[in-house]
């Protein structure tokens, strides 16, 4: 059973989308917004599995939408033209579908949903993306695939990949997100994903120095390092 | 050109005349008159080749010969001209010649081609002014049809770009009229007619750069139906047009445009809409419309290129007699076109 939520600015496309929909009844359709508020407080309470996101928006756009979410279902994007918009993201991590929405596109994308849609939901927080817009460029990062986060005021630089895009969202509010068995708050300044760590070295002070895979090298603090230990059961 | 042509042939040939009247040699046992005739004569017979040489040399124009060549051709032609005329000269006054004592006195003073040493430079001289004054006249046409090209050319983009229908807005319809049909077949029908009608404006009427007012607001009106579809009760319009206004000149997509900046800088990004309000009034034959629409004037967001068009086009119109305003006005976006009167 996959859960939509679909956001149109037109009644009309809300309605021709959902009837569209019906032909799949693996798909079921939990609300509809109209704009970038209604989307918002819709998505964060019915967490559904994934949105029909519109990207022209009154009140803003998808991207507004998706930068204010703290988790981020998948997304199939609906436009009338402007797929340029689209051009941005790094990866083909997204889908879309022009309007009028053709069948046979919208099979091909149900079809990825189904297939892309994990058995058990406890796996969820790994592989629910978190959505980064820096400057020109739009990311859709799986937090399994991010190895460390770094504070930089109150942004956070995110490693994964060969990239490093700064987030608007400073490291606590990230940490509160993410899911504590993986991701190991090594000092003010970083968090790691612990399934990164290649190496471990004692420091200075009693710290400890963590050598990842990809060659980030990351200090844990003398506090946090009998921490470590505790989870690590070292 | 002919007209310039005479008014510089015969002026050109009297004073031909003259010199050559003035230039004889003294011929005592010919009388005055006889004399002035025979050179009037000449002058007459030199004037009639150089209509010779014009058809010969607008024949050769169209092949485009370099300067070196040219000046051959005007040389051999000058000298076969003279030649010619003083041959006809003189075997016409041989004839003559047993008339009269005063002919036979002249044709004896006179050997052949005495003459061709005065008509070869006058035809050279000739040649050379003719062929500067039609060159210059040909650049200068040239120049101005080239002009009047690019005016065309100019007022043709100009009018398409004014008329060019937005795809997101196309695009939005097909998609809403498409969930119509399954919601209300009926009002389907009638947005689809809308919608062709307004496809269809751009190429209605000869593709006219001025409409009467009545034919842009009724396509006008169809666009906000198609919009409100779209928008739905986040559009609120109002119009209010002077009766008297309908059938007055209006550039093509004039209002239109202004309608379109208002939905898609005003209403459309708006979580709840707005009001818009089409005015138009007129006043001894000037009129104005005003686009109004709630919300604020937001500076350089990409509205500017449409607007600098509408502008353009006023001007091309109108002159300095019609012009287009943008102002923000008690919390409302105001636009405004005047039209046959100073602002």
């Amino acid at each position: 059973m996959i859960e939509a939520v679909i956001v149109e600015d037109s009644e009309l496309a809300r309605f021709e989308l959902e009837h569209q929909l019906k032909a799949y009844p693996q798909v079921t359709v939990v609300g509809h917004a109209g704009d970038v508020e209604a989307a918002i407080v819709l998505i964060e309470s019915a967490a559904p599995d994934v949105v029909f996101l519109d990207i022209d928006l009154p009140g803003g756009s998808a991207f507004t939408v998706l930068e204010r979410l703290t988790q981020v279902p998948r997304i199939v994007f609906t436009t009338a033209f402007d797929a340029y918009a689209l051009k941005a993201f790094a990866y083909n991590t997204v889908d879309y579908l022009l309007k009028p929405i053709d069948p046979q596109r919208l099979a091909q994308a149900v079809y990825k949903l189904t297939e892309a849609m994990p058995a058990t939901p406890a796996r969820r927080s790994m592989d629910s993306p978190i959505f980064i817009k820096d400057g020109e460029h739009c990311f859709l990062v799986k937090p399994r695939d991010v190895r460390v986060i770094e504070a930089v005021g109150n942004y956070s630089r995110i490693y994964f990949h060969t990239h490093a895009p700064l987030l608007y969202r400073p490291l606590g509010a990230i940490e509160t997100q993410l899911a504590p068995e993986k991701f190991f708050r090594a000092s003010r300044k970083y968090i790691v994903n612990l399934d990164y760590v290649e190496q471990v070295a004692p420091w200075s002070n009693g710290g400890l120095m963590l050598t990842l895979r990809g060659g980030l090298e990351v200090e844990v603090s003398r506090r946090q390092s009998a921490r470590f230990r505790e989870v690590l059961s070292l | 050109m002919t007209l310039k042509f005479w008014l510089l042939q015969v002026p050109g040939w009297s004073l031909f005349l003259l010199i050559a009247y003035f230039a004889r040699p003294s011929e005592a046992s010919v009388p005055d008159a006889l004399q002035f005739a025979a050179v009037a004569a000449v002058s007459v017979g030199g004037m009639l080749a150089s209509l010779g040489l014009r058809w010969l040399y607008r024949a050769l124009q169209a092949d485009g010969y370099g300067e070196l060549r040219w000046l051959g051709v005007l040389l051999v032609a000058s000298v076969l001209a003279a030649l010619g005329v003083d041959l006809i000269f003189h075997a016409t006054l041989s004839l003559l010649a047993g008339l009269s004592p005063g002919l036979a006195a002249l044709y004896d003073a006179q050997p052949m081609i005495s003459r061709a040493a005065l008509l070869a430079p006058a035809f050279v001289a000739w040649s050379l002014l003719y062929l500067a004054i039609s060159r210059q006249t040909r650049l200068a046409e040239a120049a101005r049809h080239q002009n009047d090209l690019r005016l065309a050319l100019k007022e043709a983009q100009l009018q398409r770009l004014l008329g060019h229908i937005s795809p997101h807005f196309t695009f939005n319809t097909l998609n809403n009229i498409r969930a119509l049909i399954l919601k209300d077949p009926e009002l389907a029908r009638e947005q689809i007619t809308r919608f062709a009608s307004m496809l269809r404006y751009p190429f209605a009427a000869g593709e006219e750069a001025l409409v009467p007012l009545q034919e842009e607001m009724a396509v006008v009106r169809d666009y906000l139906s198609l919009v409100a579809l779209q928008l739905g009760q986040r559009l609120r319009y109002r119009e209010q047009v002077d009766p008297l206004a309908l059938p007055l000149p209006v550039p093509r997509f004039c209002v239109l445009l202004l309608v379109e900046n208002a939905i898609k800088h005003g209403l459309g990004p708006s979580s709840s809409g707005g009001e818009l309000c089409v005015d138009a009034a007129t006043q001894g034959g000037a009129l104005r419309i005003d686009v109004r629409n709630s919300g604020r004037l937001a500076t350089a967001d990409g509205s500017g290129t449409g607007l600098d068009n509408l502008r353009q086009r006023l001007q091309l119109s109108f002159g300095t007699r019609a012009g287009l305003r943008l102002d923000e006005q008690d919390g409302c976006v105001l636009a405004q076109v005047w039209i046959g009167s100073v602002a």
